[in-house]
């Protein structure tokens, strides 16, 4: 089963459909939720910060699964 | 007659087949993509380091972020429930893992001989996916090594 759902860039997935497209907007949404979570429970801006970025690298790696296992690039040994 | 016998000298002649082709033009597939593979591993990576630099700016450096309290709460958190309790070894071992195994299928090429029955495997210098390779391996055992001190004193 060949997706192109994602296109690979260097090291970032880019969405190359709708259900990409939907992911990745899924992924900004839930992170900019996290942002607000940590904010309300946070006491200063670096707590924010190193709380949010945290949580976004788990977002990112899990979108970047996603990306991995659908996007159709060829396997070649250049 | 002349244009006879070069036909027939011509009908003589062996045809290439690809037996006779010389070793080191085989064709060498690699099991999976290396750039692909390369860009996952970086990512498989990112929790791990980032939770690395936070212990080095606290016991190295001196300066106290909480992120330690954070994630010890955060994993805390997830132990709580059996359902949760896989994913904080999923990021800091697991993911590494398939980080080395992926990187290491993307860069090594394998061959069967039929003739001398031997598998010959060959490694393709690719200097990123060998460098997170590395870096991977070095985490890995960073983990390992903490896990089995911490159980040697509980």
């Amino acid at each position: 089963m060949n997706l192109r759902w994602f296109v690979r860039k260097g090291f970032l997935f880019f969405p190359a459909s709708i259900i990409g497209g939907l992911i990745s907007i899924a992924c900004l949404a839930f992170c900019v939720y996290l942002f607000i979570d940590i904010d309300s429970r946070s006491h200063s801006a670096s707590d924010t910060l190193i709380n949010f970025v945290f949580m976004v690298l788990l977002v990112a790696v899990v979108y970047s699964i996603i990306g991995y296992f659908t996007s159709d690039e060829k396997t070649t040994n250049k | 007659m002349e244009e006879k016998d070069f036909i027939d000298k011509m009908d003589r002649l062996k045809k290439p087949g690809f037996e006779n082709n010389p070793p080191n033009n085989m064709l060498k597939l690699a099991i999976v993509n290396s750039k692909k593979s390369a860009a996952m591993g970086v990512w498989f990576l990112a929790v791990p380091l980032y939770f690395l630099l936070m212990v080095f700016t606290k016991y190295y450096f001196n300066v106290n972020l909480h992120v330690i309290d954070i994630f010890e709460d955060f994993i805390a958190s997830l132990e709580r429930s059996p359902a949760t309790k896989f994913i904080a070894p999923l990021f800091f071992i697991g993911l590494p893992i398939i980080g080395i195994v992926i990187n290491s299928l993307s860069i090594m090429f394998f061959e069967y001989d039929k003739k001398q029955k031997r598998i010959n495997v060959s490694i393709k210098l690719k200097w990123m996916n060998i460098l997170i390779l590395l870096a991977s391996i070095g985490i890995v055992l960073s983990f390992m090594l903490y896990l089995i001190t911490e159980n040697l004193h509980h």
